[in-house]
């Protein structure tokens, strides 16, 4: 069954929490609705569920990748062209942890955004968004049913949307 | 307690955008006059390349002068973007937010400025590829990694490349609000800039935990870049008052004293051009003359152990450039002269006018001590750097001054256009307050009544 967008704008997150907790009532799974802000508000201030993450495993494996590459170039480097410099050893630790350690960081960090922007990424857009949120209103998109779409308006409605859009089927 | 007042989102975006979306009567004029100052000193390079060195001051004894002072200055100055945006953002300091951003985008340029430096130094800059990076499998020239002229730029490098994510991840929510205010191909740009941003929760919580994830990784870059600055010239025992441990963390230090007296300025300058009056108050400027305090102080300890920790040791060599340094003497360069100033207006003069919280508040005299700090922190480069190479040593017959021709001058000069001809041109295409960070502030905002009084307060989460 096609799916249609109905966008719910409220100037009050009180009012959007209401809502989402309203649609929840009516039987709408919360896979199917999104708050959309211009602002992050603190986690579980519009009544959404805690989102869990796995960011954190990006750095620890960039970290890695990046500590094992820098090995390679500082210490494998020297010994496959030995250059005798003064009397400094081919093989010298200063330098090797140096040069590790930027790369660590630089893996790290790499990995990281890598993370992030692939994690950022959102679910499938319907098109549906409205200048308004970026000047301070909240947006509440809901996904639904043709069957479903009046109740929904009706839901956002009484929650006191100052606007209810709908997009295409 | 905490100043201004809350602003409606459509007034944030309004106010913050209008950098973007309108473009000021002088804002050409002056980049075309920055542009030309940089085409000059550009022009200069090409001079410098096709005749030599020898057009610079640059002599057998002094090979490090005015470009080394220069890249150490930058990169000096690039070290507020970090201490402001990452040390401030992970302790929740609410008078960080119309900063951060300014300060982000100010380390990219001064580092990209001070990478800048050294290669024109070089007076073939195209061998610095050969030195640098593991490239040239031909001839088996590889880079030596035991010293730290290799170790300098994969640590720039390395912060560049970070400074650059960090600030485009944060860019990414307002990169979604331009996309909503542009047409055509601007929209477009900013449409793949933005990545998909909607504002969900989801994407909202990544982005506050990448900003707190790249600050907690980017602060031992930070720490490390001006420490390995610094070891170039400490690991280099041939020359006398080079040879120090205090080098790094007073390297570091003073980057930071510099750094953020130079954002103190950029704001001061930024909140003039746009009228920003209402995001960057006058108690943004008055805690960060504070912080300029300690850290000042903190500064002017590590020159003193600097100092101490030289004659502690009571070496010949070591003495004599530390007269060379402090003592009046025959000397082509009054050294002597120039180190009372740079003491004075790098740390006496500027604290002094920090003391005061009327003073603190007063912009112009806010401008004054973030310029005279910088003024001294160059010059004091210059004085930690020539005067070890000038100074006589054991082989008599090398002795020389270090006199920094026009050319030198020019090209010193001409970073400062750069990097103020980049702010500019950042500032037509990105806005240089984060919009969704003003907003958050507000959002925390309230009023809460403390006996008779009614104080602003900001909730924060944990």
């Amino acid at each position: 069954m096609a799916t249609q967008a109905i966008l719910g704008l409220f100037d009050d997150a009180s009012a959007a929490a209401d809502a989402g907790d309203a649609l929840k009532s009516a039987g709408i799974p919360e896979s199917d609705y999104n708050f959309l802000t211009d602002v992050p508000y603190p986690e579980g201030a519009l009544g959404e569920g805690m989102e869990r993450h796995r960011l954190y495993v990006w750095p620890l494996l960039g970290g890695l990748i990046g500590l094992i590459v820098s090995l390679v170039v500082a210490e494998i480097t020297p010994m496959a062209v030995p250059m005798t410099i003064a009397e400094k050893p081919i093989l010298a630790m200063p330098p090797l942890a140096v040069i590790c350690y930027t790369g660590a960081l630089l893996g790290a960090i790499l990995f990281t955004v890598v993370g992030v922007v692939m994690a950022i990424r959102p679910n499938v857009r319907n098109g549906l968004s409205d200048d308004r949120i970026s000047q301070g209103l909240i947006g509440l998109l809901v996904n639904t049913g043709a069957d479903q779409r009046s109740q929904v308006t009706e839901i956002l409605n009484e929650a006191g949307a100052v606007d209810v859009t709908t997009g295409g089927a | 307690m905490q100043e201004g007042k809350v602003l409606p989102a459509a007034q944030i975006n309004r106010d913050l955008l209008r950098s973007i979306l309108e473009t000021p009567r002088w804002f050409w004029p002056v980049v075309s006059l920055l542009g030309l100052i940089v085409l000059a000193a550009s022009i200069t390079v090409g001079i410098m390349i096709n005749t030599g060195l020898g057009i610079t001051g640059l002599n057998y004894k002094v090979v490090w002068g005015f470009f080394i002072t220069n890249f150490v200055f930058w990169i000096g100055i690039s070290h507020a973007g970090v201490m402001l945006s990452a040390i401030l953002r992970l302790a929740k300091a609410e008078w960080r937010r119309p900063a951060t951003r300014a300060a982000e985008v100010l380390t990219i340029f001064s580092l990209m400025t001070a990478m800048i430096m050294p290669i024109i130094h070089t007076g073939r800059p195209w061998r610095i590829l050969y030195w640098a990076f593991p490239y040239d499998f031909a001839r088996g020239i590889w880079p030596n990694i035991r010293t730290p002229l290799v170790w300098d730029p994969s640590a720039i490098l390395t912060y560049l490349t970070s400074s650059t994510l960090f600030v485009i991840i944060a860019l990414v929510p307002d990169f979604a609000v331009l996309r909503d205010r542009t047409t055509g191909w601007p929209k477009l740009v900013y449409t793949l800039l933005a990545m998909g941003w909607e504002g969900n929760p989801r994407q909202w919580k990544l982005q506050i935990i990448a900003g707190v994830l790249l600050s907690a990784l980017i602060l031992p870059v930070f720490v490390s870049v001006h420490s390995i600055v610094s070891w170039d010239f400490g690991m280099a025992v041939a020359i006398k008052s080079w040879h120090s441990t205090v080098f790094a963390p007073y390297f570091v230090v003073g980057a930071v004293h510099s750094g953020v007296s130079a954002v103190v300025f950029a704001m001061i300058l930024l909140r003039w051009a746009y009228g920003w009056q209402d995001y960057i108050r006058h108690e943004h400027i008055d805690a960060l003359g504070r912080l300029l305090i300690v850290v000042a102080t903190g500064w002017f300890y590590f020159l003193v152990m600097e100092i101490i920790f030289g004659i502690y040791g009571l070496e010949g060599d070591e003495l004599a450039v530390r007269a060379l340094q402090f003592l009046p003497g025959d000397y082509g360069v009054a050294y002597n002269v120039w180190m009372i100033i740079f003491v004075g207006i790098t740390y006496f003069l500027p604290v002094i006018l920090w003391l005061p919280k009327a003073w603190r508040r007063n912009l112009w005299i806010m401008s004054a001590a973030c310029i005279s700090v910088n003024v001294g922190m160059w010059l004091e480069r210059y004085l930690l750097f020539v005067p070890g190479q000038a100074n006589k040593q054991f082989q008599t017959f090398t002795w020389n001054d270090y006199l920094p021709q026009w050319p030198e001058a020019l090209i010193v000069g001409a970073t400062f256009a750069f990097v103020s001809m980049l702010m500019l041109l950042f500032s037509r295409v990105f806005p240089l307050v984060p919009l969704y960070d003003i907003k958050e502030g507000d959002i925390l905002r309230t009023e809460m009544q403390v006996g008779r009084r009614t104080l602003t307060a900001t909730f924060r989460e944990d």
